[in-house]
């Protein structure tokens, strides 16, 4: 799993994931001098409202999406790991809410949060939740990675699923990623 | 057409209990009134269906339908009403299987909900269609004629590149 962190690594150095922190908007100085804890905070809020207010439908867009994205961009890193500590947090208790957050990061570009995407989708596959292992495959059919880690936890998958259609929609995904 | 197709969350229905979510996430009611697809369940019938549920869709996701026998949902005193699908698909055959149950009440509610619950128990008539095939259908239309990008809204910018960028290719 290291590898991945790595390589999201590389990618914010190129550019191509998250802005750092001193390089947002001076417009919004309140906002950046607040504890981390606190955003976070106002995060898991804004999460929650946005999906009691309307939940995430297969083929609609969600303004969740643009939530997680906005946050990404702005806050960088630090923003993908509130995702994750959220996502983690509610895997258990609120394992609805854990999907809809996994599903909308799912829609988003896979170099925003790869390393993180990844992680809590292996997670996700692992949850008793239908809901939350059906995320777990609608992100890795959506970001249709070329990557060892992804093929290995398809298979492993499918192994152990005990719903037909879920163990079908893996092996669909599985033989169509790229080589 | 013996059936009746709706879009639904297929996991949210999944388990011995009827979920709260499931009801209100895909049996959202307007005007007292539900949108179905009349159908005879076979695969072409199940993927003409699906082409005029995406046509309506921000973007491509693989979605579940849920095919209904309308024996059951009549015999338990549902309300049809024909009304013409508002789809951008310049198809007369499709457009008019479109229909509305209506008067819906509590009760009404209940029931549908149950009889959904039993058959995704039964783990019959009930269809993915995934991305790639959803896609397909969609370029097919264009192909031939039945649908046109250019009369898609602003919403579904995501949908009309992921369609174009397949027939580029």
């Amino acid at each position: 799993m290291s590898n991945l962190f790595v390589e999201e690594s590389k990618l914010i150095e190129k550019g191509k994931a998250s802005k750092p922190l001193l390089e947002q908007s001076s417009d919004n100085l309140d906002y950046i001098f607040r504890p981390a804890s606190k955003k976070k905070q106002v995060m898991m809020h804004e999460i929650t409202s946005l999906l009691e207010d309307d939940p995430v439908q297969d083929g609609y867009s969600h303004p969740l999406e643009d939530l997680l994205k906005n946050y990404i961009q702005d806050t960088g890193h630090e923003a993908v790991s509130w995702i994750q500590d959220i996502f983690v947090d509610k895997i258990s208790s609120q394992p609805l809410l854990a999907a809809d957050i996994l599903n909308c990061l799912g829609r988003l570009e896979p170099s925003i949060a790869l390393s993180s995407g990844l992680l809590m989708t292996y997670l996700a596959l692992a949850q008793s939740s239908i809901c939350l292992r059906e995320a777990g495959l609608r992100l890795i059919e959506n970001w249709n990675l070329n990557h060892e880690s992804v093929r290995t936890n398809l298979e492993s998958f499918i192994q152990k699923e005990s719903k037909p259609w879920l163990s079908e929609y893996a092996s669909e995904i599985l033989m169509s990623l790229p080589h | 057409m013996d059936f009746v197709a709706r879009k639904f969350a297929r996991s949210k229905w999944e388990g011995e209990r009827i979920k709260a979510d499931a009801v209100t996430g895909c049996l959202r009611t307007y005007q007292d009134t539900l949108s179905v697809w009349s159908t005879d369940n076979t695969e072409y019938g199940i993927h003409n269906i699906a082409l005029a549920l995406a046509s309506n869709m921000d973007r491509i996701d693989t979605i579940h339908i849920i095919a209904i026998p309308k024996r059951i949902l009549l015999d338990a005193g549902v309300i049809f009403e024909n009304t013409p699908g508002k789809i951008p698909i310049k198809d007369e055959d499709l457009v008019g299987r479109h229909q509305d149950i209506v008067r819906i009440d509590l009760d009404v509610l209940s029931t549908i909900s149950r009889i959904i619950h039993s058959i995704v128990n039964s783990n019959e008539n009930c269809h993915r269609i995934s991305k790639k095939t959803i896609t397909g259908l969609l370029c097919e239309a264009v192909r031939d004629g039945r649908f046109e990008l250019g009369t898609l809204e602003k919403r579904q910018d995501s949908l009309r590149r992921e369609v174009q960028k397949s027939l580029d290719n």
